[in-house]
């Protein structure tokens, strides 16, 4: 077996790392009757038990813990970046990738399908017909265009067809105006009614 | 005239944070620099860092809430994390920063990399009222 001259070893030759590796175990045969490792295993078990005690001090200390402003804004920020959901790259070009989240693009359909009498807008996800448009750039410049899946409740007494054409309409302009990218296909399931 | 000497100023990851930053929000249609988990763990390992004295490079990142900028071999490479005005084109918003910035950062002497955005809310500004409001398309 070739041994490594650079890692410590003791006589007998185990290293110094094999002993801590299952210092929290019982000693096994060799090391009940080495008296280098019985001795090597009593100097770790203090190490760790020092180790074990300063790390217990360290979650109790009120010096190291963090303050309850920083705990809270990284709290809020982990939630703002949850809801902000994926972020699709929308255009790529050699000098960099413009993206945009996806809670971004269904805020502005919310609010265009929200200014439709007796439609709800619910769910909204958003995908880009382009998912590799950031890995591979392509002369000059590529943007994406987008699938939406949309799924709403409408008022009693729509009549859906009607309805659903109008909002298409309604997420393709606000797309297009708003976020400044092409609506392909819109996939509309209405889910709900609700009373007028 | 004056025979004090002029002090040398290094054009240096901060600075190219600053402009990025200013270049953005002097951009029509930017509603404001959006921070980030990643900034905020950034910042505070930043501070860590700094407590423990480690040693900061030319290349060390310098992150603003909604900025990262890195500095290397005379190229500035920008992230930026942005809110756009709803009554703004986003894209084209994000393409008119990217410009700006890259003209800020020519003014340096630095070359522009890659300047990459991320529009991470698209809405309407705080102070816009309903009738202010951009009638939907």
């Amino acid at each position: 077996m070739a041994l490594d001259d650079n890692i410590p070893r003791l006589g007998c030759g185990r290293s110094i790392d094999e002993v801590w590796t299952t210092i929290d175990q019982p000693p096994n045969a060799h090391e009940q009757d080495c008296d280098q490792c019985r001795t090597a295993r009593a100097s770790l078990a203090q190490l760790s038990e020092a180790t074990r005690t300063m790390r217990g001090h360290d979650e109790e200390d009120p010096g190291l813990q963090p303050r309850s402003a920083v705990k809270d804004a990284i709290m809020s920020l982990a939630r703002a970046e949850v809801r902000r959901g994926n972020r699709i790259p929308i255009h790529q070009v050699e000098q960099g990738v413009i993206e945009v989240s996806e809670q971004a693009i269904s805020t502005v359909i919310w609010f265009g399908a929200d200014a439709l009498p007796g439609v709800r807008a619910r769910r909204c996800r958003v995908h880009p017909d382009y998912p590799d448009i950031a890995d591979n750039p392509g002369p000059p410049a590529r943007t994406a265009g987008l699938t939406v899946d949309l799924r709403i409740a409408v008022a009693t007494g729509t009549y859906i067809p009607e309805a659903a054409h109008r909002l298409r309409q309604r997420i393709t302009g606000m797309i297009t105006a708003h976020v400044g990218l092409n609506a392909g296909t819109i996939n509309i399931v209405v889910e709900d009614l609700y009373d007028v | 005239m004056s025979e004090r000497p002029l002090e040398a100023r290094l054009i240096n990851s901060d600075l190219v944070a600053d402009l990025a930053a200013r270049a953005a929000l002097d951009t029509p249609g930017v509603l404001r620099l959006e921070p980030t988990l990643k900034n905020l763990l950034a910042h505070l390992g930043a501070g860590t860092a700094h407590i423990l004295d480690r040693t900061r490079t030319d290349s060390t990142p310098t992150r603003r809430d909604g900025v990262f900028a890195t500095v290397h071999d005379g190229v500035a490479d920008i992230h930026l994390d942005i809110a756009t005005d709803i009554a703004y084109t986003a894209l084209t918003v994000a393409q008119a920063v990217r410009v700006q910035i890259a003209r800020a950062v020519s003014h340096t002497g630095l070359t522009p990399g890659r300047i990459d955005i991320a529009i991470l809310a698209i809405e309407h500004p705080p102070a816009a009222t309903e009738a202010s409001r951009p009638k939907p398309v």
